[in-house]
């Protein structure tokens, strides 16, 4: 055997067995043990408790918070709980039962840049942002089921959220699933909604706004 | 029956466990180990490299239009620009022709296609250069998998789109590493770099990757680090105690030289230490050309003035370490260097709308002016760098240092009303005096909405040339042996060529 060989067998097995000792270590404090057990615990492993953890019915659908924003999450299917709200303002997840919470989505406040003009009545941009907003979360729910953002043009996106994704699941409730004859989703006041992709991780969604014309100062943007 | 209490047994869970580690950690060691011997191989492998050169990434960032900066003008093809493009159409009497020749009867330029070509009306620099055979012109070249039509593209995009194939930071990541289907690990210019530095930089003083505009994946590598210059010198640490020859400095060096006990201890002081002497080298040797005021007097003086942008200043730095690349200097015969300019995520303003709407006029028009003053500044700082004086002992081949552009993606050829949006394939510059200048390479994108190179309906080029093919050309001029193609570029050989002919 050729010395070099040698080495590396060597240093693979010394590696192995450093780790199979942390591993050991860390099985212990993951366990709530000290290295080395004590008596009690010595019982514990002999007649372990029954888990403290819920197993999660795969199948359970989550529930909607339409209360708070309208079509916030569909799926077709179930989808597991996710743990961690990604951002202020995400629908919680209960983790048990994989139902949606309310906890509300705040709207953000728009800079003077993009205050509206005076001519569109308030309740009408309220709803706007309410549903950029609604669609901006249901990409975020996408993302965290695929590990991230719908990739294309705005048609691209409605097919993968619609259910033509790996797992058919639908993240395009029908009160938001407002289409034009190309398959793009469209604001309130008819035109595309303009999907900015910054990274894997976010995702602007962008609505003209009541004059129509995307990247002016009425526009409507959500994260 | 009583259960088991020994300490040392093990429970299925714990054996499980522990096995898992194990795996692991040995899959890891032999990976580390793997990919060390797979970096000794390349170096051994690696062939002896000669004289110097320099490998220059100007980063267009925010994804430039394309679209706008090379523009077909023959008849047929114009129409279909100006039909299409809406707002963001140029006319042509605003347009720069591609000549074939500096003289005033130069004849137009004609690409292989019969296109007859033109750049943006900010790019008068670029137009001189590409007529003086300076500048190539790479067209319709983006991230791809592998090679991919419309069809194959619509029928199973997931199999043929790189992964988040439009959003900014993963196209940025993509074009610099140029292995768009893997996780992102190493830049394609710190894999360059791994490979040759020992080779070519066996006393070299600084690291053979320096960045001008901070940290960068395309310059990322396993062995080789890459260093962060400002543009007025190394940033260096600061004070007394650091910098100079005072007694307090050399009180400071005596105590970073002592030895420590502490392995810890020893290795920052190490650090340290090693970054005063770098940082004061640098500085030291740009010093020739540190009142490079660009106008008399001055110790030294650059013949052509670099802007006085952000690029500009960037790129000055970059001629001045380049000049310091001697012996007596930094004492380097490969370098990488990174410099970069931001704003090209024109999806408003791209063009002027106020106080007159004007399409030659706007933001994108005033970055490429930028970038074409610079690239003609830099161009014109190395061929000054050709000829010897008493600041310049050691002239610098013409055919040395070669500049690349790259940007995160093109833009729609569709307007939106405002501006353009993300799409893919873009063409990109490459200068220097060792490119096949005066030529363009590739295809140029067929301008037609759902037509044989558009992704969607909005004119997003697939493109026809992959970022692998434009950086393995640009290795291979830089010595990389060909042996090592396939370690730098794993997905090369998906690709029928590795040499697309811009250089020489």
């Amino acid at each position: 055997m050729k010395k070099s060989t040698l080495v590396v067998l060597v240093l693979i097995v010394l590696a192995g067995s450093v780790f199979w000792w942390m591993g050991g270590l860390r099985g212990e404090r993951k366990n709530g043990l000290a290295p080395r057990v004590q008596p009690e615990v010595q019982r514990e492993i002999a007649e372990p408790k029954s888990s403290s953890i819920t197993r999660v019915e795969e199948a359970a659908p989550p529930r909607i918070a339409t209360s708070v924003i309208p079509g916030a999450i569909v799926t077709s299917e179930g989808q597991a709980p996710i743990a961690k709200a990604e951002a202020k303002g995400q629908a919680a997840v209960d983790g048990a039962t994989g139902a949606v919470g309310a906890t509300p989505a705040p709207v953000p406040a728009m800079p003077p840049a993009q205050m509206p003009p005076s001519t569109v009545p308030p309740n009408e941009l309220d709803a706007a942002r309410t549903e950029a907003e609604a669609v901006a979360l249901n990409i975020r729910q996408y993302r965290l089921r695929f590990g991230g953002n719908p990739v294309g043009t705005n048609a691209d996106i409605v097919k993968e959220l619609d259910g033509g994704n790996p797992k058919t699941a639908r993240y395009l409730p029908s009160e938001l699933k407002r289409l034009n004859e190309q398959g793009e989703l469209i604001d309130s006041w008819g035109t595309p909604y303009f999907f900015h992709q910054l990274s894997a991780e976010e995702m602007e969604t962008r609505s003209a706004g009541p004059d129509k014309s995307m990247w002016t100062s009425d526009d409507v943007v959500s994260k | 029956m009583k259960p088991i209490s020994s300490p040392n047994i093990l429970t299925r869970r714990s054996f499980l466990s522990r096995a898992a580690y194990t795996g692991v950690a040995a899959s890891a060691a032999a990976h580390t180990i793997r990919d060390l011997r797979l970096i000794n191989t390349a170096m051994a492998a690696q062939g002896p490299v000669t004289g110097y050169k320099a490998l220059v990434c100007l980063f267009m960032a925010g994804g430039n239009d394309a679209n706008n900066m090379l523009i077909p003008t023959d008849t047929s093809t114009f129409e279909k620009y100006t039909a299409i493009r809406g707002n963001m159409a140029m006319p042509l009497s605003s347009l720069l022709r591609l000549k074939t020749g500096t003289s005033g009867g130069a004849p137009d330029y004609m690409d292989s296609d019969g296109h007859t070509l033109a750049l943006n009306p900010g790019m008068t620099k670029v137009q001189q250069l590409f007529a003086e055979k300076k500048v190539a012109i790479v067209k319709n070249v983006g991230t791809l998998v592998r090679p991919t039509t419309r069809a194959q593209y619509l029928a199973n995009s997931k199999f043929y789109r790189p992964p988040q194939l439009f959003s900014h930071s993963d196209q940025v990541t993509q074009w610099q590493t140029s292995v768009p289907d893997q996780p992102p690990v190493t830049g394609w210019g710190g894999r360059v770099a791994d490979v040759i530095n020992s080779v070519a930089n066996p006393s070299g003083n600084i690291s053979m990757s320096v960045s001008l505009n901070g940290a960068n994946t395309f310059q990322i590598g396993n062995v080789v680090s890459q260093y962060h210059v400002s543009t007025t010198g190394a940033v260096t640490l600061s004070g007394n105690l650091m910098t100079g020859t005072g007694a307090r400095a050399r009180v400071m060096r005596d105590i970073l030289g002592l030895s420590h006990p502490n392995l810890q201890r020893t290795a920052y002081s190490q650090v340290v230490e090693r970054a005063i002497q770098t940082g004061e080298l640098l500085n030291t040797n740009v010093q020739a050309t540190a009142m490079a005021t660009d106008t008399p007097p001055g110790t030294w003086v650059w013949n052509t003035p670099f802007p006085t942008t952000t690029l500009g200043s960037q790129m000055k730095m970059i001629a001045r370490l380049i000049q310091a690349r001697g012996p007596s200097g930094f004492n380097m015969n490969r370098q990488i260097f990174y410099c970069q300019i931001g704003g090209f995520d024109t999806h408003a303003g791209q063009v002027q709308f106020t106080p007159t709407f004007d399409s030659t006029l706007g933001t994108q028009r005033n970055l490429l002016s930028d970038v074409s003053e610079c690239m003609f500044a830099f161009q014109r700082a190395m061929e000054q760098l050709n000829t010897v004086t008493a600041a310049n002992p050691i002239p610098l081949p013409l055919n040395s240092v070669t500049t690349f552009t790259a940007s995160d993606f093109a833009r729609t050829f569709i307007s939106n009303s405002q501006g353009t949006d993300h799409a893919w394939g873009s063409h990109h510059f490459v200068m220097g005096g060792a490119v096949n200048g005066g030529e363009t390479f590739g295809s140029m994108p067929t301008f037609a909405l759902s037509g044989p190179d558009d992704t969607a309906s909005n004119g997003g080029w697939i493109p026809t040339t992959a970022v692998d093919q434009h950086a393995a050309t640009l290795a291979k001029w830089f010595g990389v042996d060909s042996s090592e193609m396939a370690n730098i570029f794993p997905n090369l050989s998906r690709f029928s060529s590795s040499d697309l002919g811009f250089m020489l």
